[in-house]
């Protein structure tokens, strides 16, 4: 298994969409991909065509006391996907505070029969809480969305001195860094780009994507750019994004 | 426990994506699709569409993936895509070819050229067994010796082995032979030539320069003592013609070997991390008549390179005195000098600018000499090292084809005269410390620059002489071979011819006025190097003796070489033989065999007159400048540059006719000297084609030469939505970009903005598309502010590894497949010449020509390789 945190620095800037495409690249190159919706803001099945209405997900059914796995899809492309599900503020605290143990996702996910050398991604929520840090501790690799925004910069450069949470090291040494929604006409946006790159050196993947409409409709079709847009330079980049972290898992 | 069936509940698909499904995974229809793709393009044209439907759907199941490249291969002459009563002719001849010739071929036939091929295989073998059992060892002996090192302590010991070594040179030179013992001579050195050709290494670079030279002076010494007939004045005056011009071609050989024996491959030296040891630096723009198009790209190259801000200073040097350069300059923060006269040309401007500018070191770029970012950081370096050096100097690159590449359509393919000199030569010359000065690209050092007076303006070529004072004065120079600018070359032949009038007679002036084998200062090798340099465009009069040389024996019966044919054939073809396949080692890739005769030829009638007058009174003549920049609007004969090769080809052609007449009523014993004067014509008659087609200027439409790259960029359309691209060529003004332009549906006269990355950034550059034609696409830039201008030089031109791989297409030389190359051009040539007779003579044999030329296509073609692999499929 691989397990792979993708988290933004703050709330959104595109995580889900990375998501959505580089699980969708992975199963295109024949990669097993179970992608494990852990935002309770529950936007990542909107890439994978889920009804508006459909509330379905792993958190609501083990607030309704079912078996959670049983919200689990396959889509076509054969990416497996578990939904957050839409749930109430207070059955979320609920949630966090009784039913998520301490290694509930490490044991949950060595309770599903994944064939070996599964991609399992993660979207995790900005804001820390129980699952967001089980998240970043169980992965191989953290993936951390930076916007070209002087707070996310601010933002940035806070959670660096503090090393994240609680001063771990081992979170620093495997997170990466990747630029999302820089804007090519803005001035500031490849500014900051530059910053952030001086900033980060070697932790910064050497992929930049760029803000593109052809992402944005293909949200509003609810698929990914690599299949609405198969030619455009995001779809390229969340390629070039995916032939980055393969290498970096063989390395 | 949850398993893995929980995960197959399917999300819901929109129709259109489960249509879209449901198609693709019919695979034959794709594969039909990919197939008519492949075959037909995007058109459907009725009888392809019918051949192809025969062709895909009869083929077996596993076949059908591979069957358009099985289509193709059958068919290679016939283009499917068009419906032409010819293409289904050239079918059905095929289809006939095919089942009937072809098939038997392979089923061993009577018509099989493969048993006659088989027996002159075995012949070929009987013959080079023995060479080749020899050849290996050699080989491998000479291979072996190139890795072992000796080094000589003693000088004595040297001493002995070049005294051995002369004694046995003079042996082999002048000792006279009979002919079979000469036959047997060349043969044997011949044959040691050939093993040691294809030895890499610095041993047989010399041993093969020891051959040629040995050969050569053997020649030399043979001509000179036994071929001179005395009794006859006209033989004698005759003769001793082309003694002087073989004489001077010897020299050349044996200055050039001497020159070029171990190029110096001098690398960059890095510079101290600490940049406030790095000096300051002028960068001088010297123009005159060039537009100011031409002088921004270079100026914005120049503001961009990469060094210190406050150490660098860019300066326009204007002589034309242009109020435009002026606002220019001052816009961009540039320096603009000028004066109120032009004497000494770009010497006098460089000179005047000297005297008012402060930096430690200077660098020149003539005003289209493009710089990259690294030029300093690659040549500042040395510098730093010695403190005697005075000069280093980077190639001149260009980026256009100069009129010979253009009308002889093979730029990029033939190294070009340039190449060869700051390739080769300038690194040979590096060794002996004796690399020159070559007007751009070039950085000195200041202050031995004032010592010697500023650029020297005595003659028309300052930049050699400038060189030649410089060693005089004890400084050095080096030469680095990386491409660190690039430039436009000539436009037309005249301006080109006009160029290399003013070096030779520059060179000439020097030669006359500060002789580099006399006054102090310099080393005997320099003074060699120099005179090499300067001699060599003295070669137009040997050119022209070389080329009418036959016709004295043709014409007027005189025997300038006065010996049998076969022993002239034995002597003259070893060491014609031997120094290209030194110079063929040698310079390899950087100039291919023969290429050098055509441009010789064409130069020698336009160099000989001014050397000849420069070295009799230097001081007359007037100065002409390089015109750069310019178009040759259309197609056109340049007939009054190309009067004298008429007139030298009318002459060969009549000694042609001499030769057969003379052949068939002269005397019988006279015939083996008449086919060797008779050989000789006709090559000099191809040389000769070889300067008509050169003058036939083939048109030049673009202002701005277009550069061609290969780049992932990104298009940013006014909706927000981008579109991936390659940049195919750039030029200050515009781009070709290659976009699948159904996707991209980007339409004439849209507004866009062009992503460029560079590094770790990404510049961004408003443009207009003002060209669609299927996936190419013309882009125009529109007001791009000046920091723009000079982001836009930094992502094209002056990227530090814009011109790197400039010389990767240029294959080693293939002197057989150069013979040929040169025997096309030069019958080019006469093709041209016969175009411009009146119509009604050349009108029926052109629609002859293509009429054979039609039926030609229509005939059924061989298909080589029968086998078709059906393993992926």
């Amino acid at each position: 298994m691989r397990i792979l945190c993708v988290q933004g620095i703050q709330s959104s800037v595109g995580a889900s969409t990375i998501v959505a495409n580089v699980s969708r690249i992975l199963s295109e190159l024949d990669h097993d991909v179970l992608v494990f919706d852990l935002n309770p803001n529950n936007l990542q099945r909107l890439h994978f065509n889920m009804e508006w209405q459909c509330n379905s997900g792993w958190a609501l059914n083990i607030c309704q006391q079912q078996s959670w796995y049983k919200a689990a899809f396959q889509c076509e492309q054969g990416i497996r996907f578990l939904p957050f599900g839409k749930i109430t503020y207070k059955e979320l605290q609920l949630l966090l505070s009784d039913s998520i143990s301490d290694n509930w996702l490490l044991d949950q996910l060595s309770l599903l029969n994944l064939p070996s050398k599964t991609w399992v991604i993660l979207n995790t929520s900005s804001e820390l809480n129980t699952l967001s840090t089980q998240a970043l501790k169980l992965s191989d690799i953290i993936i951390r969305i930076c916007e070209p925004s002087t707070n996310c910069l601010s933002q940035l450069v806070d959670s660096i001195q503090s090393s994240f949470i609680n001063n771990d090291i081992s979170l620093v040494k495997k997170s990466f860094y990747i630029i999302n929604k820089l804007i090519p006409t803005s001035e500031i946006d490849r500014d900051i780009a530059l910053t952030l790159k001086n900033l980060l050196l070697e932790q910064m993947i050497p992929v930049k994507i760029h803000f593109d409409e052809n992402i944005k409709e293909s949200l509003a079709e609810k698929t990914t750019v690599t299949s609405y847009a198969p030619f455009s330079p995001a779809a390229k980049e969340f390629r070039k994004l995916v032939i980055w972290l393969i290498s970096h898992f063989n390395r | 426990m949850l398993t893995k069936d929980y995960f197959n509940k399917d999300t819901q698909l929109s129709i259109d994506t489960k249509l879209r499904y449901l198609i693709i995974q019919s695979n034959l229809a794709k594969d039909w699709l990919v197939f008519k793709k492949t075959v037909l393009g995007d058109k459907t044209p009725l009888f392809g569409t019918l051949v192809g439907i025969i062709f895909f759907f009869f083929c077996h199941e596993e076949q059908r993936k591979k069957s358009s490249q099985t289509i193709k291969k059958y068919f290679p002459h016939i283009n499917f895509s068009e419906s032409t009563p010819a293409n289904v002719i050239r079918f059905i001849l095929q289809i006939v070819w095919l089942s009937t010739v072809q098939s038997n071929r392979t089923s061993k036939s009577l018509i099989n050229l493969d048993f006659i091929y088989t027996i002159l295989t075995f012949i070929k073998m009987i013959i080079f067994f023995p060479v080749k059992k020899i050849l290996s060892p050699a080989r491998s002996i000479l291979s072996r010796i190139e890795t072992s090192e000796r080094i000589y302590n003693n000088k004595f010991e040297i001493r002995i082995y070049l005294l051995f070594t002369i004694i046995l040179a003079a042996i082999c030179i002048s000792i006279p032979f009979t002919l079979s013992a000469q036959i047997t001579f060349s043969l044997l050195l011949l044959f040691v030539a050939v093993t040691a050709y294809s030895v890499p290494g610095r041993l047989p670079r010399l041993l093969l320069l020891t051959l040629s030279l040995t050969i050569s002076s053997r020649y030399l010494w043979w001509r000179y003592s036994f071929t001179l007939n005395i009794d006859n004045t006209m033989d004698v005056v005759f003769g001793i013609i082309l003694m002087f011009a073989e004489t001077y071609a010897w020299l050349i050989l044996v200055l050039g070997f001497f020159q070029i024996i171990w190029p110096l491959d001098r690398k960059p030296i890095p510079l101290p991390e600490d940049t406030s040891l790095w000096p300051s630096v002028d960068i001088f723009i010297p123009t005159y008549n060039e537009p100011l198009d031409i002088v921004k790209t270079t100026t914005f190259a120049a503001l961009d390179i990469d060094w210190p801000k406050d150490k660098l200073n860019v300066f326009i040097l204007d002589d034309g005195n242009r109020l435009a350069f002026k606002v220019f300059a001052t816009e961009v923060n540039a320096g603009y000098i000028t004066r109120d006269n032009n004497i000494h040309a770009k010497a006098g401007n460089i000179n005047q600018a000297l005297k008012v500018t402060t930096g430690d070191y200077i660098a020149i770029f003539d005003c289209d000499h493009v710089p990259v970012r690294s030029f300093l950081q690659v040549t500042m370096g040395s510098f730093l090292a010695d403190q005697k050096l005075a000069l280093v100097q980077t190639p001149h690159h260009f980026y256009s084809p100069d009129p010979f590449e253009r009308n002889l359509s093979n730029f990029k393919k033939v190294p070009n005269e340039n190449h060869l000199f700051y390739s080769i030569v300038q690194s040979g010359n590096d060794l002996w410390n004796a690399a020159f000065f070559c007007g751009s690209c070039s950085v000195l050092k200041r202050n031995p620059l004032l010592e010697i007076g500023g650029i020297a303006t005595e003659t028309v070529t300052e930049d050699a002489h400038t060189a030649l004072r410089l060693h005089r004065k004890g400084y050095s120079s080096a030469y680095l071979n990386i491409i660190q600018a690039a430039g436009l070359a000539t436009e037309s032949l005249s301006a080109h011819i006009g160029q290399r009038i003013r070096w030779a007679r520059g060179m000439a002036q020097i030669f006359r006025i500060d002789n580099p084998l006399f006054g102090k200062g310099l080393s005997v090798v320099q003074r060699l190097c120099y005179t090499n340099a300067m001699i060599h465009f003295f070669g137009g009069i040997p050119r022209l003796i070389f080329l009418l040389a036959p016709l004295g024996f043709l014409f007027f019966h005189s025997y300038l070489i006065y010996a049998p044919a076969v022993e002239i054939l034995f002597y003259a073809a070893p060491m014609l033989i031997h120094a290209n396949i030194a110079n063929s080692y040698i310079q390899g890739k950087y100039r291919h065999s023969f290429w050098a005769e055509i441009y010789e030829s064409v130069l020698a009638w336009y160099i000989a007159r001014p050397t000849t007058m420069a070295l009799i009174s230097p001081k007359t003549g007037k100065f002409n400048v390089t015109v750069k920049g310019g178009l040759v609007k259309s197609d056109f004969f340049d007939l009054s540059i190309s009067k004298p090769y008429l007139s030298l080809i009318t002459l060969n052609v009549l000694g042609i006719v001499a030769a057969v007449y003379r052949y068939f009523l002269g005397p019988s014993d006279e015939q083996s000297t008449i086919i060797l004067n008779f050989v000789w014509t006709l090559y000099n008659l191809i040389l000769l084609g070889g300067a008509i087609s050169v003058a036939q200027e083939t048109k030049q439409i673009r202002m701005r030469q277009r550069v061609e790259i290969n780049t992932e960029i990104i298009v940013i359309k006014q909706s927000g939505h981008l579109v991936s691209a390659t940049m195919c060529d750039f030029s200050s003004s515009g781009l070709g970009l290659k976009i699948d332009h159904k996707i991209a549906n980007i339409n004439r006269n849209e507004i866009i903005h062009v992503l460029i990355p560079r590094g770790d950034r990404e510049f961004i550059f408003p443009a207009r598309i003002t060209n669609t034609n299927n996936d190419y696409i013309g882009v125009v830039f529109d007001n791009l502010t000046i920091q723009q201008q000079i982001d836009l030089s930094e992502c094209t031109y002056s990227r530090a590894d814009a011109w790197i791989f400039w010389d990767q297409n240029f294959s080693h030389d293939k002197p057989i497949s150069s013979i040929k190359a040169i025997i096309k051009v030069g019958f080019h040539g006469y093709v041209i010449l016969f175009k411009m007779l009146p119509p009604y003579v050349t009108k029926p044999f052109l629609l002859l020509s293509s009429a054979s030329y039609f039926i030609k296509t229509l005939l059924p073609k061989n298909i080589t390789d029968n086998t078709i692999e059906y393993k992926d499929a």
